[in-house]
């Protein structure tokens, strides 16, 4: 007998089509341009099409900059960048309002999160006051300056970088701040291979970056697939594996503040994501433990330096959904 | 008293159909396991009507009970298919009608077996069980406790016990909540998304309250309520078919035919006018069970009697004037007329009450190797008195002493039909004796100690007469450890002769290095019932000196009174004091569960003997093989050392199938991971699955099982998607596509329940089977012969080899 494997039938249908093909092209965008990190690449794209806010910590030049205007070209919409300082007002991040002389009455100026993707480059030099102003901006994708409410772009991007050495002058970032973010993520050294690449490269390049190259989808194109991740379906055992994994960390002896309601919001739609990064139309157990770490990590308060191990053993030890019954009946 | 329903509104009506399933069979899974052992019980009830141990049922349904939650807990755990319940179902069908077939055989073989009715209500409580097993499953719950009410109708219909009438009155109040359950479950992924049942303090108010009126309902008399319903079921008697297991129906088959003729073979109760007809005196009786005495010269005794004995024998018998009432061990070849073991005979007395009972009637001391001569007249009568007991009189009996080997109280009920005797048959121990309207003590007398009579040439046929006695304690019985002696050395009496000598040879060999009391009686009774073999027809020749000699070291086999004879004279030469009694002995195989009766016929004569243990007790033995001692119930502590006896003994009579059995468990237990993937390939290979989601997730099981069985151990937290594909390296990479495609598949076949599956629907059941061989392949690449096949391969062979060599999904 022969046995031909067939192309995945949901591909023919228009919208998952559309979304494969929008999500492939991004993150071969960006692995251009970040090599050898194909699996922070992978995180950037969910978080992206998630809906959510990216949190970028490490040491300086490994890339961060670099990959939060690769995004923001990627994307084609307009990108704004911010480089925090303790002396950066609030008004510079939101906007103001300016008095016009010529047309006898006031004219909001607006600032830089008016754009579709933003990079707070160091986020934790700005003073408190000046990230609080982001608050508003990060979770209602609005601000308001002088009691008027100014929307903000539907598909607004926040890419924040910190720098975890260096702690003089710096402010870290309160729970509240953090737990909006969807994300947290390290990108690490290159390997050996992909240094020597990259200095291969570095010598017959030109003027033009990558990240100054044709978008490979418009910011409308994007809220298409992050409303298609929205309705990609989870079935009622991986919910409920969500919520046991989410009681785990609220219990943990380690840890002293679990995810919260928003958080498991976030770490769903994060699994959705990823299921679509994957070609897939339903949520796996699989996608929720591969989105664990990045979505946890941002969030978690636990007594260790790193809560990578902490999570890691609550995934090992919480039941996984039986792949072996229709609907994957909970082991539990 | 309702539960309270809990609607949340934050999430969308309805959901997943399987899950709601489970969710709604769960919750009232317990609940079916009650009804199914209520049902059980009741059904018990009905089979053992009249004579029910609700302990020993008790015992039953503990057992069953274990293996149900026992089996729910597995199923649980192993979250079978549908196709499994598919099966089972099947299965079921071929177990009930081979239940059918045992029966058949029963009946035909061994000429033994319920009534058809029962045996019905049998089938019907094994499905009940094996339904509150798979009470998991909300299709077969439903049928278990519809099953389960026809199944307490039909059984309460046949009964009369009260804790079987209050197990209905639970029943009730148990189904009424398990229909609130269903109901609210029926709601759930309707109106509701879920609903959640907790007791609140009413329950715990009203719970009292109902276990108050389902006692003042029992007490009330369900009987009166259940009793109409019995003509709306089926009965297995029938007009003109006699059925030897019936229980009742219309005229019982030919049973009841003689009741047209004469009115005596009816019931008799206390209105019933006295009824002239041919009765048989008590004499007749015995010559009519055991034949007539031979005309034995006196001089052909074997025992010389004292000269005192002898004068005072001869004095009773001139005085008695009732000839005849010595019994003879020599007698004539029985010529029994056929019509005497004819159905049709009617009974000579009816018994109510428990069963076995043995009921003297004669009690005879002196044995001359012969002759076995009865007891004199009583000259102790010790004065009998009236007492009022809820307005009829009862006459109380002096005690006669059991020296605290009787336990408890019974009561019976002796309907004398065809008996002429003036004697009452007697049980072991009376309390008192009650006849309606007679109320004074002068009618009763003594005829012998321990016997007694009415003051009447014959008791009226007809009469019922009411009996209180207490039952023998097995474990009292244990407490004998003494030979005390009688006054009078009538009851000591052994002859001198060789064969008597011969025979207290031999009882000392039988009870050589034995404790004297107790453990030496049942040495000697063990040994006749073991030994020996109870035959109507074997006669003692006439010129036998002794009768006992003969029967124990010749024959070997005889009517009843030998064997009675033989205890009672090897007792006596061991120093114990004995006596014979005659009497009836009522067969629990008798009773008649329908008129709740058991008939005494003249078969039912019967001798055993009797040993003095003090405090002026005798204490009963049956040395017959076939007969049983009516003792009190035996407790839960009893009835666990009877039935490790009756293991021990099985097991010593069965040994080789036990070792074979034995060795068979053993090595089905180190080759079970091996059984169970043949058994699960084998399933898989038979019945695949035709919808393609289910022929995945089939799939999945088996190689689940395999991967658990023989494959490398899984991490922790390890999913059977992350083994597969840490697997994958090791794969030849042009089978890796293949795998790929079925782990899609599998993702779809379990997670994505309203996803289109990944490839076309008529691609994944060869998909399935194409994976499958390259995942086991890789199994078996790390897995020895040995492991694989279990110990049907040897370690190091070319069958070995050949076996590895075999490839199969």
């Amino acid at each position: 007998m022969t046995l031909q494997v067939l192309a995945p039938r949901n591909v023919h249908e228009p919208a998952m089509e559309f979304a494969r093909n929008a999500v492939d092209a991004l993150r071969e965008r960006l692995n251009s341009v970040l090599r050898g990190k194909a699996d922070v690449v992978e995180s950037v794209v969910i978080c992206l099409i998630a809906h959510g806010h990216l949190l970028l910590e490490d040491r300086p030049g490994l890339g961060k900059t670099t990959l939060a205007k690769a995004l923001a070209g990627a994307v084609g919409g307009r990108f704004a960048r911010i480089q925090c300082t303790p002396d950066l007002l609030p008004s510079d991040v939101t906007g103001f309002n300016l008095y016009n002389q010529k047309l006898q009455e006031f004219e909001f100026r607006p600032g830089p999160v008016f754009s579709d993707v933003l990079l707070a480059d160091e986020i934790n030099r700005a003073t408190p006051r000046t990230q609080s102003a982001l608050l508003e901006a990060m979770a209602e994708r609005q601000v308001t300056v002088d009691t008027v409410r100014h929307p903000l772009s539907q598909e607004f991007f926040v890419i924040a970088t910190q720098n975890p050495t260096e702690q003089h002058g710096t402010y870290p970032l309160p729970e509240a701040q953090l737990d909006r973010f969807a994300m947290k993520l390290s990108i690490g050294y290159p390997a050996r291979d992909d240094e020597l690449n990259m200095l291969a490269d570095a010598i017959l390049a030109d003027d033009c970056p990558a990240v100054e190259r044709e978008p490979v989808l418009t910011p409308l194109e994007l809220l298409k697939v992050q409303h298609l991740v929205a309705r990609l379906e989870v079935v009622p055992a991986v919910r409920e594996y969500l919520v046991r994994l989410a009681e785990a960390t609220r219990s943990h002896p380690r840890i002293s503040l679990g995810v919260s309601p928003r958080g498991l919001l976030i770490w769903q739609r994060a699994a959705q994501a990823r299921a679509l990064t994957h070609h897939r139309s339903f949520v796996t157990p699989d996608d929720v433990q591969e989105v664990a770490g990045p979505v946890l990590s941002v969030r978690l308060v636990c007594d260790a330096e790193s809560p990578l191990p902490v999570i890691a053993e609550i995934l090992r030890e919480t039941p996984v959904p039986d792949l072996r019954s229709r609907g994957g009946k909970s082991n539990a | 008293m309702l539960p309270p329903v809990d609607v949340p509104t934050d999430r969308p009506v309805g959901g997943n159909p399987d899950q709601m399933e489970w969710r709604g069979a769960d919750s009232t899974k317990r609940l079916t396991v009650l009804l199914a052992m209520l049902a059980a019980l009741v059904v018990d009830a009905a089979i053992h009507d009249g004579n029910w141990r609700p302990q020993v049922s008790l015992v039953f349904l503990s057992v069953a009970l274990g293996a149900i939650l026992g089996a729910q807990r597995v199923l649980d755990r192993w979250r079978p298919s549908k196709e499994w319940f598919q099966a089972t179902a099947l299965g079921l069908a071929g177990f009930a009608l081979a239940a059918v077939w045992v029966e058949v055989l029963l009946r035909d073989s061994l000429g033994d077996g319920l009534p058809l009715e029962l045996k019905l209500l049998v089938i019907i409580r094994n499905f009940v069980l094996v339904f509150a097993a798979l009470a998991g499953h909300r299709q077969l719950q439903w049928l278990g406790c519809g099953l389960s009410l026809f199944e307490v109708v039909f059984a309460a219909s046949l009964t009369s016990e009260h804790l079987g009438h209050a197990a209905v009155l639970v029943y009730v109040v148990s189904g009424v909540w398990w229909l609130m359950g269903r109901y609210w479950d029926g709601l759930s992924g309707h109106i509701a998304t879920r609903t959640i049942r907790h007791a609140s303090w009413r329950t715990y108010v009203a719970l009292p309250a109902v276990l108050v009126a389902v006692a003042a309902l029992t007490w009330a008399g369900t009987g009166r309520a259940l009793g109409p319903w019995s003509g709306s079921f089926g009965g297995s008697g029938g007009e003109s078919r006699f059925d030897p297991n019936a229980r009742g129906g219309v005229n019982d088959g030919d049973a009841l035919v003689p009741a047209t003729e004469t009115a005596a073979s009816f019931g008799p109760v206390e209105s019933q006018v006295f009824l002239d007809s041919e009765i048989q005196s008590l004499y007749d009786v015995v010559n009519d069970m055991y034949g007539d005495p031979p005309k034995i010269q006196a001089t052909q005794k074997a025992v010389a009697l004292p000269r005192s004995l002898a004068r005072e024998t001869e004095q009773r018998v001139a005085e008695s004037g009732d000839a005849g009432r010595d019994f003879s061990t020599v007698r004539e070849p029985l010529r029994r007329p056929e019509t005497l073991a004819d159905r049709e005979t009617p009974a000579l007395l009816y018994v109510a009450g428990r069963t076995p009972l043995h009921l003297r009637l004669e009690v005879f001391d002196i044995y001359d190797g012969v002759r076995w001569l009865p007891e004199p007249v009583s000259q102790i009568r010790p004065p009998m008195t009236l007492e009022s007991v809820g307005g009829k009189p009862w006459i109380r009996i002096p005690q006669l002493g059991s020296a605290g080997l009787a336990n408890g109280q019974d009561s019976h009920q002796l309907k004398i039909n065809r008996l002429k005797t003036n004697r009452i048959p007697t049980p072991w121990h009376p309390l008192g004796v009650h006849i309606d309207r007679v109320d004074r003590t002068d009618f009763f007398d003594w005829p012998q100690e321990s016997v007694l009579g009415m003051d009447l040439e014959q008791i009226p046929p007809s009469l019922v007469i009411h009996l209180q006695s207490k039952p023998l304690s097995r474990r009292r019985r244990q407490s004998i450890d003494t030979v005390p002696g009688v006054a009078t050395s009538r009851y000591r009496l052994v002859g001198a002769d060789p064969g008597s000598q011969a025979v207290a040879e031999l009882a000392r060999q039988w009870t050589a290095g034995i404790p004297v009391g107790h453990r030496q009686i049942d040495a000697i009774v063990d040994h006749l019932r073991a030994d020996y073999t109870v035959d109507r027809s074997a006669v003692i020749p006439e010129e036998i000196g002794n009768s006992v000699d003969y029967f124990l070291r010749g024959s070997r086999r005889g009517p009843d009174y030998l064997f009675a004879s033989s205890a009672a004279v090897m007792l006596r030469s061991l120093g114990y004091s004995t006596r014979v009694v005659n009497g009836f002995y009522a067969s629990p195989e008798n009773y008649d569960s329908r008129k709740r009766l058991t008939p005494i016929r003249t078969d039912d004569l019967h001798f055993w003997a009797e040993v003095y243990v003090g405090a002026s007790t005798w204490l009963e033995i049956e040395p017959t093989p076939g007969y049983e001692q009516l003792c009190t119930p035996p407790d839960l502590l009893e009835i666990a050392w009877m039935a490790a006896k009756g293991v021990r003994d099985w097991s010593r009579e069965h040994w080789p199938w036990l070792v074979a059995v034995g060795c068979s468990v053993v090595a089905a237990w180190r080759n079970r991971r091996v059984i169970r993937e043949r058994m699960a390939t084998l399933v898989w290979q038979l019945f695949p699955c035709r919808d393609p989601r289910e022929r995945v997730l089939q799939t999945l099981r088996l190689l689940d099982l395999r991967y658990r069985g023989f494959g490398p151990p899984a991490r922790a937290g390890e999913t059977l998607r992350r083994q597969l594909l840490r697997d994958l390296n090791q794969i030849p990479p042009e089978q890796r596509l293949f795998v790929l495609q079925f782990l899609q598949c599998s993702d779809w076949a379990a997670f994505g329940l309203n996803s289109p599956p990944p490839i076309v629907p008529e691609s994944i059941a060869p998909l399935c089977v194409r994976a499958a061989q390259i995942v086991t392949r890789r199994i078996w690449a790390n897995v020895t012969p040995r492991t694989r096949w279990g110990w049907i391969v040897p370690r190091r062979t070319a069958t070995a080899t050949a076996f590895s060599l075999l490839n199969y999904p």
